[in-house]
């Protein structure tokens, strides 16, 4: 009595292309290049968040600062040792007794 | 010769399409910015702004950022205009904190205790590397948030209380320099059965003599009929009223001081000897240019 053929055998022999998009989709190489993406997504979201925790730290460091500026109490000179990343406003000028301070942390290009 | 719109609407789809992957992925719009103003050798203003995304006109304190903070000496606005100050303010004066999930500001004086400014700058920007995201001002500052809830259940506890506290007269008296303050007596006072169309309701008229013009300017010839403000804006939401609990003193005799200005509640209050102390010997403040209101910003 011949050997009834099984259902997996049934898919091979009546969908031919199926089996070949499916090999195509799970062979070795198509592993590998999931791998790959999901390799490179890692990276991508990883530089993404690490550049915008660096990116906090250095706004804390301001924030952290500016908290224990006193208004009127804290002179020029203590301000610019104390809050990092102060640079002189462009528009100050010269002779005039009020200057402007600037700090930006930004990562609009 | 003017692009071709289908373009423009497909670059537009592939500028935001390409800008939700780089969200998905991580990138976060984030931008900071400190401005700090000297003058003679030391620190006058401190500002700061937080933004989560580019937008235009940035104020501090006002509009532009997620999360922003200034300080000020005093407010004030051009040619001596009031300005609006709400019941809240009238309770927490040094530090004023306003705002919703969309965005969050403060602006303190110059003297707010440091047990508040502390706050202004306890910033969470963990959400601009996890996985949530920064949409919502009240996680990136939480203790300024905690802080607007504890002003306005205090400021709703004042304003059925009845009362209105020396506190509130010093606060307006320290901050507003284009204060108007009047020294008034009650000469009349009566109530007025009118039909709210169709409805019974009363009206309270009261009459009063101006004595003395403390601070300011008295803009009125007349302080005959003056009409019970029976609803304030509600301390929770502006555009809500509540019911004004507050009444003035009806007593012929009795003297009131009449507060002119952006006020929502205590228009008038008693003219107690320590409320007087307060309204004739504390200094005007300075009226700084940096101090300045910008019109339709607050």
């Amino acid at each position: 009595m011949p050997a009834r053929p099984n259902s997996q055998d049934n898919v091979h022999s009546y969908f031919p292309v199926a089996r070949c998009i499916f090999r195509a989709f799970t062979g070795r190489w198509a592993k590998r290049l999931y791998l790959t993406v999901l390799l490179l997504l890692l990276t991508l979201t990883s530089i993404a968040r690490l550049r915008s925790y660096f990116m906090a730290r250095n706004i804390q460091a301001v924030l952290r600062a500016l908290a224990a500026v006193r208004i009127d109490q804290t002179s020029e000179e203590q301000l610019v040792k104390m809050v990092p990343y102060l640079g002189k406003s462009e528009r100050n000028k010269e002779g005039n007794s009020r200057r402007v301070y600037l700090a930006r942390i930004s990562n609009e290009s | 010769m003017n692009p071709d719109p289908r373009l423009l609407a497909r670059l537009a789809n592939t500028w935001s399409w390409s800008g939700q992957l780089a969200y998905w992925l991580g990138y976060r719009y984030m931008s900071f910015d400190a401005i700090i103003l000297v003058e003679g050798g030391k620190v006058s203003k401190v500002s700061y702004g937080l933004a989560n995304q580019w937008s235009r006109p940035q104020y501090p304190g006002s509009v532009g950022y997620i999360v922003s903070a200034r300080s000020a000496h005093s407010f004030w606005l051009p040619y001596n205009m009031p300005v609006g100050w709400s019941s809240k303010d009238d309770n927490s004066p040094q530090y004023q904190p306003f705002g919703n999930e969309e965005g969050l500001f403060v602006v303190y004086t110059y003297d707010a205790p440091s047990q508040f400014t502390d706050h202004i700058f306890q910033l969470d920007l963990s959400c601009f590397w996890n996985l949530s995201g920064c949409t919502d001002a009240r996680r990136i500052a939480p203790a300024i948030w905690e802080d607007i809830q504890t002003i306005q259940h205090d400021t709703y506890r004042q304003l059925t209380s009845e009362k209105c506290p020396d506190s509130i007269v010093e606060g307006r008296m320290r901050y507003l320099p284009d204060i108007t303050v009047l020294l008034l007596e009650v000469t009349g006072s009566r109530r007025v059965q009118v039909n709210e169309e169709g409805y019974p309701a009363e009206d309270w008229f009261t009459d009063y003599s101006l004595k003395e013009v403390i601070r300011g300017h008295s803009n009125f010839k007349s302080w005959n009929n003056v009409r019970f403000g029976q609803r304030i804006p509600s301390p929770t939401d502006p555009l809500r009223e509540i019911s004004n609990q507050i009444w003035p003193p009806t007593e012929i005799g009795t003297q009131e001081l009449f507060f002119g200005g952006g006020f929502y509640s205590c228009r008038f209050i008693p003219a107690t000897p320590s409320a007087l102390d307060v309204v004739r010997h504390t200094p005007i403040p300075p009226k700084k240019p940096e101090d300045e209101v910008v019109k339709g910003l607050m």
